[in-house]
């Protein structure tokens, strides 16, 4: 059946490796817990928009080969930067027909804005199928050869495992790119704002605040982390195709559902606990990704099946219970 | 159920046209009366109408949108490879070492074989998946079975494959000697079977409760209707129809569709979409405006086509939610009967 | 009278840390009409869920016709004879008025072997007995909010139950057309037997239409009785901050 290799090192290996992958898929979903949690769209173009991101920077990458503002650590930066204006054309196109209003999200809302995000998903997913012929060195499956450190001294030895430079500083930059998405949420006007037009629009707007315009802010926000940490994920990964999303977009889900809709801390800590799992499973039983893959789906259904609502449930809620 | 009352309804009569339409078609095709380019998309046609039809149940009827639904559609294309290239391969090699068609016995046998092994798969996956996720509303349920799609099929070929080595996705003999007209009557059972059973749920006590689920599931319930249980029926109905569909490709493209499936979860959907949820003539509609579309995409934008099809469904949930048939039933009363 | 149709006995329910029931415990009658009152919040449509089975109680059981069906589904309930209207009226508005009204006679207590002939005959009775029979074509959703109501309640009426919960189904009604609802819920009462309970809002209405009553505040049942006896409970006017005087001249306006 399926072998074990239940040894300390590959139990290491797997918690170790675990994190570090963990922690760009915490950054990873962070967009779409902002836009789910918050703002009830279950937007199922996250996937493909961070894909997309992705591949315009590995295409980028390639075409400017040693270019330091290619490389993923700075070009995480500005690919945020393009994404507020990329998630501003989304809004417009996909989410304003349908939501641009006032009033609270039905059920009926919800499905419509799901279903038009699936639609943008497509087309986004489609486009890197045409590129090439208007642009014939776009590659539809680019790998970049990112690393850090020069011949022979790519690797470090983290925790007590050998890791790759490189794919230790995107999990580095994930955390702060949450940290930073954290204190957007929490800690400024605007990300107040956001979260209380998700509670009740109309309430709001009896008070001057122009809730369509809080969810174009919202939607903006949400793609910006998107785009920004697709482009941490293929400084980790090192390739990407437009059907990395088939694998991507499940696993934010999961995450999502896992860490709690709407809190970015939960997000990431689901991101953590999911990075663990799947490295785990592959650590221990040598199966294919296929099968990680689909223990971690499996998990996404017991863990929607009994616990809604995450299974760290509000960590927001907790964290300032504690400060009290 | 009363017997005039089911064929004066507007839905029978379109079905049975539609089923005459395709009579005629493959009749004029067979005697050589029209090209069989005209059979080629006759097929084509009766299968997007086919797996439009299929998702409709639990999609248009009862308003739950199931995003893996292709999964259903490989398990079909498997089953009938299997059949064919594991189960019966010693006996189709045999035979095709000594003729140049299997015969009609053979291509009976083996078709009844692939429907009963591919509803019985259909059945189980969808009632086992539909227990732990049609407990979930709208969204989540919608999310649950995005990924479906790959992880069943995974499981499935893990799990077959440890009862029986199945090695390949293809068929020994590509065709076993069949003709296009022979897949034209193949798709044209299995499209009989679809309309008619996609319309007797929607006149049936069955099909009103499904309504009510879609329309206010909180308010069914409430009146009586189970409504778990009837998602789960609509659910196992929808998985084994839109095998039957799985079916009909494998044998006629000779591998299993396992690649795009993908693309027809998206078209399953687009068809529902487009047509308008609520209604029998809905999909059948999407179907059409589908395959018009896809046809016209193919012959010019080739690769937008994708991109296309994505704008095409922001467009018709932003500004026609109802869909086609939904927009012209507001807009003209006198066609509600009709468009029912 | 015998035993009562319907029993609630010492019912809690909470929601995380807010008590929304808390031992609520009465009985209603069978043939009775039964008010249930209290202000905004007190845990009116809450207890209604929980007779209805859309929430399971903490503590306590509901006892419908003899038998415990504290944990039943809501359809179970309503093929057992009970039927419910919402506070936000919530019709199948894709659906034709006649195709609304026959669902509920379809999955009511007769689900098992009625026809859809005798659906739509009774789905039809029931519609002109609400005045609803012209518009029967209609999709559901065209109504206005008075024949929305009306509708909610053809639907609940055409599953022919023997009890029907009506939470506050004169809300958004005008005067006159509170006049003809309170008129027909006697005529449904009395001409069919159905014992109703009822939440409401509207004084004069309730206070005129009710046989006995039970107030909540809080979650907490603070009276029970007679309309009369009801109005001139100080707790009960102070639950209100209301004149008792006031309260008197409606019932003696019925």
């Amino acid at each position: 059946m399926i072998e074990l290799t239940l040894t300390g090192d590959a139990f290491l290996r797997g918690i170790v490796i675990g994190l570090i992958y963990g922690s760009v898929l915490g950054a990873v979903a962070s967009g779409l817990t902002i836009i789910w949690g918050v703002m009830k769209v279950v937007n199922l173009a996250h996937g493909h928009i961070l894909v997309f991101a992705a591949m315009m920077s590995a295409f980028l990458y390639l075409t400017y080969k040693g270019a330091v503002w290619f490389t993923p650590p700075i070009a995480f930066i500005w690919m945020g930067i393009l994404g507020l204006a990329f998630g501003a054309f989304f809004y417009y196109v996909t989410l304003h027909p349908i939501i641009g209003h006032v009033d609270t999200m039905t059920l009926k809302y919800e499905m419509s804005s799901l279903m038009a995000t699936f639609g943008f998903g497509i087309a986004l997913y489609g486009i890197h199928y045409f590129l090439p012929n208007i642009i014939p060195s776009y590659s539809t499956e680019p790998s970049i050869g990112f690393s850090i450190g020069g011949q022979g001294h790519t690797y470090i030895s983290f925790l007590g495992v050998t890791i790759e430079k490189s794919k230790l500083l995107m999990a580095a930059l994930s955390l702060v790119l949450v940290i930073v998405a954290h204190g957007i949420m929490n800690w400024t006007s605007m990300g107040l704002k956001i979260r209380a037009v998700a509670q009740d629009a109309r309430a709001l707007s009896l008070v001057g605040i122009n809730p369509v315009r809080i969810k174009l802010l919202t939607t903006i926000v949400a793609t910006a982390f998107a785009m920004s940490s697709g482009v941490l994920y293929l400084g980790y990964a090192n390739s990407v195709t437009p059907l990395s999303e088939t694998i991507v977009a499940p696993l934010c889900f999961v995450i999502v559902v896992l860490g709690g809709l709407g809190s970015v801390i939960g997000t990431y800590m689901g991101g953590l606990l999911l990075g663990v799992i799947y490295q785990l499973v592959l650590e221990l039983t040598a199966q294919t990704q296929q099968f990680a893959f689909v223990v971690a789906f499996a998990v996404l259904i017991i863990a929607l099946v009994f616990k809604p609502n995450g299974v760290f449930g509000n960590i927001e809620e907790k964290l300032s219970r504690l400060r009290r | 159920m009363n017997i005039s009352r089911l064929v004066s309804r507007k839905g029978f009569i379109i079905s049975t046209l539609l089923v005459f339409f395709f009579l005629v078609l493959g009749l004029l095709g067979s005697n050589g009366v029209i090209s069989r380019l005209y059979i080629a998309n006759g097929t084509d046609l009766m299968y997007f109408i086919g797996i439009g039809l299929a998702m409709a149940i639990i999609m248009s009827y009862t308003g739950y949108v199931s995003f893996g639904h292709a999964v259903f559609v490989g398990i079909g294309s498997f089953s009938a490879a299997y059949i064919l290239a594991v189960f019966n391969k010693p006996r189709i090699m045999e035979y095709m070492a000594q003729h140049d068609r299997i015969s009609n016995a053979m291509l009976s046998t083996y078709f009844i074989e692939s429907l009963l092994l591919a509803s019985i798969i259909a059945l189980l996956v969808a009632v086992g998946v539909g227990y732990a996720v049609l407990r979930l509303r709208g969204a989540f349920f919608a999310i649950a079975t995005i990924g479906l799609d790959y992880v069943v099929m995974y499981l499935v070929i893990y799990i077959t494959s440890m009862i029986s080595p199945f090695g390949g996705d293809e068929l020994p003999n590509p065709n076993m000697g069949l003709t296009d007209m022979t897949f034209y009557w193949m798709h044209f059972i299995l499209f009989i079977a679809t309309i008619y059973t996609a319309y007797l749920v929607k006149v049936s006590k069955f099909g009103y409760g499904l309504a009510s689920i879609r329309e206010d599931e909180d308010a069914a319930e409430v009146i009586g209707v189970d409504t778990f249980r009837y998602k789960v029926y609509a659910f196992a109905l929808a998985a084994v129809l839109a095998s039957f569909w799985g079916i009909a490709s494998a044998f006629r493209k000779s591998y299993t569709t396992h690649d795009f499936s993908l693309l027809i979860s998206i078209v399953m959907i687009v068809e529902n979409v487009v047509g308008g949820l609520g209604t029998f003539i809905g999909p059948i509609i999407g179907a059409v405006i589908y395959y018009i579309l896809n046809w016209l995409l193919i012959t010019t934008a080739g690769q937008l086509a994708l991109v296309i099809l994505g704008a095409f469904v922001v467009v018709i949930v932003a500004f026609f939610p109802e869909g086609i048939v939904g927009l012209l039933r507001r807009k003209i009363p006198s066609l509600r009967e009709w468009l029912e | 009278m015998g035993e009562p149709i319907l029993i609630v006995e010492n019912v809690t329910k909470r929601f995380g840390g807010l008590t929304a029931l808390s031992q609520v415990s009465f009985n209603v009658n069978k043939g009775e009409r039964f008010g249930i009152i209290g202000p905004n919040g007190a845990g009116k449509t809450t207890l209604f869920n929980v007779i209805n089975g859309v929430y399971r109680p903490d503590t306590g059981r509901v006892v419908f016709k003899g038998t415990d069906i504290t944990n039943w589904p809501p359809h179970r309930r309503a093929r057992f004879g009970m039927a419910r209207t919402h506070q936000v009226v919530k019709p199948f508005s894709e659906l034709t008025v006649l195709e609304n009204a026959m669902i509920g006679a379809l999955f009511g207590p007769r689900h098992k072997d009625i026809t859809e002939e005798e659906a739509r005959e009774i789905a039809l009775e029931t519609l002109d007995f609400l005045g609803l029979k012209e518009k029967a074509g209609l999709p559901a959703g065209l109504l206005n909010v008075q024949e929305k109501k009306r509708l909610e309640l053809a639907r609940a009426l055409s599953s022919q139950p023997e009890i029907l919960l009506l939470d506050e189904v004169l809300a958004g009604l005008v005067p006159s057309e509170i006049e003809t609802m309170v008129e027909l819920l006697k005529k449904i009462n009395e001409e069919k037997g159905v014992t109703i309970v009822m939440i409401e809002h509207v004084m004069h209405a309730i206070m005129n239409l009710a046989e006995r009553m039970i107030v909540l505040d809080f979650g907490r049942k603070i009276a029970e009785g007679s309309p009369e006896e009801v109005a001139n409970n100080p707790e009960v006017i102070a639950a209100y901050l209301g004149n008792p005087e006031l309260a008197l001249k409606f019932v003696k306006k019925g």
